[in-house]
């Protein structure tokens, strides 16, 4: 049933409805790139969340982070064993690494242009050069490494292993071993917050907070919103807003997103989201976080300032990850 | 307006919220009654709604907020209902004859109860969006005001409705009858409770019951009332059937009198 169509009231209800905008809105400015998992393409999304751009990248495109220049995603092509750079503004493939076996999660480190990629299939890390597509080393970790990150001044690399229960530390100059930190269940997804590494576990219902340097754990936050049952709390994406007094937690299969108070450690709000929450994006001015919800194929965008859901438009097949540009 | 008109308007609107605020079960009950459905009812559902995304919600929406228009529209429903079979008894006891004396037309008078009904029935449902308010439902400040019209509208058309009802009816022995036969259809027929593609997916028939359900026009010009604007399909349909049914629905009482 169609209750609302175009009306000769349209006219009346724009008018009202650009009151209400004006009023209600801010105007954002942004543009967002989504890899979907299975329909194999990226999508470009502006603010109001309008899918303005679509294009075929590869076979189940993964994980996603911003290049050397604001113009370029590194993106895992997991299935095509590659990792391919895309510039949004040409809109086109600019380069690509191949033989990357089966690559799940990517992380670049601006000062050396290096890349590190975890090799879901084959236990193992491994770091190129970007620009060369140079193999620069390869870092044994447990079995399904996900997330992986690299410290700002490029020394340490931390590679998540889901099945393991374990995140390896490599030194980031020799990729020698520089220790282990064992995890709840399922670790996934990394975040790095000054001397603090936050670790999600997926199927601990929980994020835990490690000493960057000392290996030890700090604390933890554990979710546990009123109506759910522990299983349905899997936190996968971590996100810090830029003043670094919240972080965002997606709440896989509870369908929510966690807003964390960063230094009590309390959790604020839980955000109703779309299903299996997984990927988080941030805008550059903080005030718009981007949610990728995994099996309803849609993503949210949500006010920051009001903690409010703004939008919840199509994605792709299965979003997976998101990187928000100026 | 001459005073021989606004002084029956006074008298019938002062009866009307006289016998409301007198009436202190009914007036409990007209809050309570949503309450418990959105307490009680909606809590068990509470993350159900969470997969669905339908006009004119932007994104995913707990279904205590979804189904917040459909309650307003009981509480309408019920005192709107009410309201109007009263004049069944007040047909019975004699009342209504006193009344009919009043030097006005009988179309004007009727027009007066019904904006009475109406505007207490508008008057319970921002009681209830109070409570609700305090209660945690995530309801737009903008809309309580975009709603207002929408809500007084619907409210008008359920105590028309009513009214008509009430012509055809001699002698109201309970009003259980009326329950049963005319306002649990209502509001069960229609999409307060679920979407109409949520009932779809299960039930064809009751999904075209619901569609020619005029209360799912009520819940909806309601819905889109808060959530997004009062101008719609719903809202003009309700308006116009409200407008003509006006003019006419004094045609269907005689009090032995005839004007």
């Amino acid at each position: 049933m169609t209750i609302r169509q175009h009306t000769p009231l349209d006219l009346l209800r724009v008018l009202l409805m650009a009151m209400a905008f004006a009023t209600a809105s801010v105007a954002y400015s942004f543009e967002a790139l989504i890899s979907n998992e299975r329909s194999g393409d990226l999508i470009h999304i502006n603010p109001q969340g309008k899918t303005t751009h679509v294009v075929r990248i590869c076979n189940r495109p993964r994980g996603m982070t911003k290049g050397a220049t604001e113009s370029d995603a590194v993106i895992a092509c997991s299935d095509d064993n590659m990792i391919v750079v895309y510039d949004r503004s040409k809109r086109v493939i600019t380069s690509s690494i191949e033989s990357v076996p089966g690559a799940m999660n990517v992380s670049f480190h601006p000062t050396t242009g290096r890349i590190i990629v975890t090799n879901e299939g084959i236990a193992q890390a491994s770091v190129y050069e970007l620009d060369t597509g140079r193999l620069l080393a390869k870092l044994p970790t447990g079995l399904e490494p996900d997330g992986v990150v690299i410290t700002n001044d490029g020394q340490t690399i931390f590679v998540a292993s889901e099945n393991a229960g374990l995140v390896h530390v490599f030194d980031g100059t020799s990729y020698q071993s520089k220790g282990l930190i064992r995890t709840n269940l399922r670790p996934r997804r990394i975040a790095l917050l000054d001397q603090e590494l936050w670790v999600s576990s997926e199927m601990g219902s929980r994020v835990e907070i490690f000493h960057v340097e000392t290996l030890e754990k700090l604390d933890e936050v554990i979710f546990a919103p009123k109506g759910f049952r522990p299983e349905q709390m899997t936190p996968v994406d971590i996100l810090f807003n830029p003043s670094a007094n919240e972080a965002y937690v997606a709440l896989g299969s509870a369908n929510h997103v966690a807003v964390v108070d960063i230094n009590s450690r309390e959790i604020t709000k839980y955000i109703l989201v779309g299903r299996r929450a997984w990927g988080l994006g941030l805008s550059p001015d903080g005030k718009v976080l981007a949610v990728l919800n995994g099996l309803s194929d849609d993503f949210t965008f949500i006010d920051l300032d009001t903690k409010r859901p703004l939008l919840t438009k199509r994605a792709g097949l299965i979003p997976h990850s998101i990187e928000v540009f100026k | 307006m001459t005073k021989s008109r606004i002084a029956p308007a006074i008298a019938i609107f002062h009866r009307e919220f006289d016998r409301f605020v007198k009436q202190k079960a009914r007036c409990i009950s007209a809050i309570v009654r949503p309450l418990l459905w959105l307490v009680v009812f909606a809590a068990g559902f509470r993350s159900v709604l969470g997969i669905a995304i339908q006009e004119p919600y932007e994104t995913y929406i707990t279904y205590d907020l979804y189904v917040t228009p459909g309650l307003i529209g009981m509480i309408a429903l019920f005192n709107g209902m009410q309201s109007s079979l009263s004049m069944v008894y007040d047909r019975e006891t004699g009342s209504m004859k006193l009344l009919m004396t009043a030097p006005i037309s009988r179309r004007l008078l009727l027009t007066y109860k019904l904006l009475a009904t109406a505007s207490i029935s508008t008057l319970q449902t921002y009681i209830f969006i109070g409570i609700a308010i305090l209660y945690g439902v995530d309801l737009p400040w903008l809309g309580l005001l975009s709603g207002l019209p929408t809500i007084f509208i619907a409210s008008y058309f359920i105590a028309l409705i009513g009214l008509i009802l009430a012509s055809q009816i001699k002698e109201l022995e309970n009003f259980a009858g009326i329950m049963n036969f005319v306002i649990f259809p209502a509001f069960f027929l229609s999409s307060a409770l679920y979407p109409l593609w949520q009932i779809r997916d299960t039930s064809e028939v009751v999904y075209q019951l619901a569609v020619f359900n005029p209360f799912t026009y009520v819940v909806e010009s309601i819905r889109f009332g808060i959530h997004d604007t009062p101008l719609t399909h719903a809202t003009a349909g309700l308006l116009s059937a409200s407008i003509i049914l006006s003019t006419i629905v004094h045609r269907l009482f005689t009090f032995g009198q005839t004007r």
